[in-house]
């Protein structure tokens, strides 16, 4: 084989590399040497000699560069045909749908308590649509590696704009400023908080059953509340089953029912007193007049009409609800669970922005790296052998 | 003005007379043609291969004595189905071409 030939084979050899099967690539690169043969010998047979008939018909594949990309433009469109775009474009928003139901249903699994109206829910959407828009990136990576390079890097930049797009305007954009060092001490609370949960839902269970009990009778009425006598008001609700919290109550000592719920003016240790005085569990009764203010030594009690609006006013992303159940014991626990689920909240807010950003890294690192191996090793291979070759061939051309 | 598939076309147009390898079917489109048609090399065998996955042409390759080998294709039966879909395709074309050209021209002669 001539000189040229032979350094565009194997040119053409290393831009084929690693796109094509071994079987494919032999059998293009053997054919297109035969061509070349052919043309050769005609050109010669025509009276034109070796060295200009080698050029002649090395100029008419065009570079190296071309022939391959030629081949495997070719074979990708014909492989999938003019259904190509659309089955790539169902494959993706397929992937995206289902990512995003399994990460939901993974993480609300995971959860370690249930909290309605947060925003825990948007985690596993964050995170599904996070993780499918990587796999998806690397999934069009896959199916654009055939291309050139300047399309997977468009790929790859989409992917990237809206992982970061949605981390800047997305709903996940008030990060908590717990360090991800913290790492290991949140999975700590969490899973603290979840034994916690347990143990305080199964002591709310025995209380709320005799009151429920008790007042079944009065489900659905209005309570009526004198300010004068709030805490004999209170108390009536469920003597000798609850005892409101000292700290938070000035009817000290004295018997009640019902629970506290931080409101929105948490500096002011504003708080709502909700009845456990229901039509049936987890649901709240009809109180007494709308929005009545207690002073008391550390908080302003508001009593709200219906529960609708005292559930409207509770910001949970600010605070999470406490209990004021019962003895000591209880009390106790209630405090404790306030404490360790304010700081679970911010837990979860972190873990919301660390695993969003890991994601967001991780889709960076693997198709940079990916990147990296296609143009650094993949020209490694194709072009160091070939530097002499190639410089001949310029000084041919030139 | 462009007829679509004509790159198929031509090819599987010279195929369908004998098996041919690539350079030859290239120079074939020019010789039929008298020189008017080329199929350059970058846009024959990426046609090829086509092709040949698409099952309307077939290649074996043909060891040659003292030379590179060669790979023959030859046109398979479906490959003649589709040579006369595109030639129906292009009397249609052609005649509705010259149902507008020369139509006019007969009428600018009246």
């Amino acid at each position: 084989m001539a000189r040229y030939a032979e350094w565009y084979a194997v040119e053409l050899d290393g831009y084929l590399k690693g796109r094509m099967s071994d079987v494919a690539k032999f059998e293009a690169v053997k054919e297109l040497n035969s061509h070349f043969a052919e043309h050769v010998e005609d050109l010669v047979e025509k009276g034109m000699n070796s060295m200009d008939a080698e050029k002649a018909a090395l100029a008419s594949f065009g570079s190296p560069r071309d022939a391959a990309l030629n081949l495997l433009n070719q074979g990708s469109r014909s492989r999938f045909g003019k259904h190509f775009f659309s089955l790539a474009t169902v494959c993706i928003v397929l992937f995206v749908i289902f990512g995003c139901l399994f990460m939901q249903m993974l993480m609300l699994s995971l959860n370690p308590f249930s909290l309605d109206n947060t925003r825990i829910r948007s985690f596993p959407i964050a995170a599904g649509l996070l993780i499918a828009i990587a796999l998806c990136t690397l999934a069009g990576a896959f199916l654009v590696r055939r291309l050139p390079l300047l399309r997977f890097g468009c790929a790859w930049l989409v992917g990237m704009a809206i992982s970061a797009g949605y981390l800047l305007v997305g709903p996940e954009k008030h990060f908590a400023s717990i360090p991800p060092s913290e790492f290991g001490a949140r999975m700590t609370v969490w899973s603290k908080l979840n034994e916690e949960t347990k143990e305080l839902a199964r002591i709310e269970e025995s209380i709320r059953r005799p009151l429920e009990q008790r007042y079944s009778s009065e489900i659905g009425s209005v309570v009526p509340i004198d300010r004068a006598k709030a805490g004999e008001t209170i108390l009536a609700l469920a003597p000798g089953l609850l005892k409101v919290n000292p700290s938070f109550v000035e009817v000290v000592g004295k018997e009640t029912s019902g629970y506290l719920a931080p409101g929105r003016d948490s500096e002011n240790q504003d708080f709502y007193l909700r009845s456990r005085h229901s039509r049936s569990p987890g649901t709240y009764g009809q109180i007494t007049n709308e929005s009545d203010h207690f002073p008391v030594p550390n908080l302003t009690l508001k009593y709200y009409k219906t529960a609708d609006e005292a559930i409207s006013a509770w910001e949970p992303g600010e605070r999470a609800y406490q209990y004021s159940l019962g003895d000591t014991d209880h009390r106790w626990i209630a405090v404790r669970q306030h404490d360790l689920l304010n700081k679970a909240m911010g837990y979860a807010d972190a873990s919301r922005y660390d695993t969003a950003v890991g994601i967001l890294e991780l889709t960076a690192g693997i198709t940079l790296g990916y990147l990296a191996f296609v143009v650094g090793i993949g020209w490694i291979v194709t072009m160091i052998p070939n530097l002499t070759l190639r410089s001949s061939y310029k000084r041919l051309i030139a | 003005m462009a007829f679509k598939g004509d790159n198929d076309a031509l090819i599987l147009g010279v195929l369908a007379e004998r098996a041919l390898h690539g350079y030859e079917i290239s120079k074939q489109i020019k010789l039929l043609s008298k020189n008017t048609l080329a199929l350059p090399e970058n846009k024959l065998y990426p046609a090829l291969h086509k092709l040949e996955e698409q099952g309307f042409i077939s290649a074996e390759w043909i060891p040659q004595h003292g030379k590179p080998d060669r790979k023959v294709y030859s046109i398979t039966s479906d490959g003649t189905k589709e040579l006369n879909n595109h030639r129906s395709a292009w009397k249609k074309f052609v005649t509705n071409i010259n149902s507008v050209m020369m139509d006019a021209v007969a009428k600018e002669g009246q």
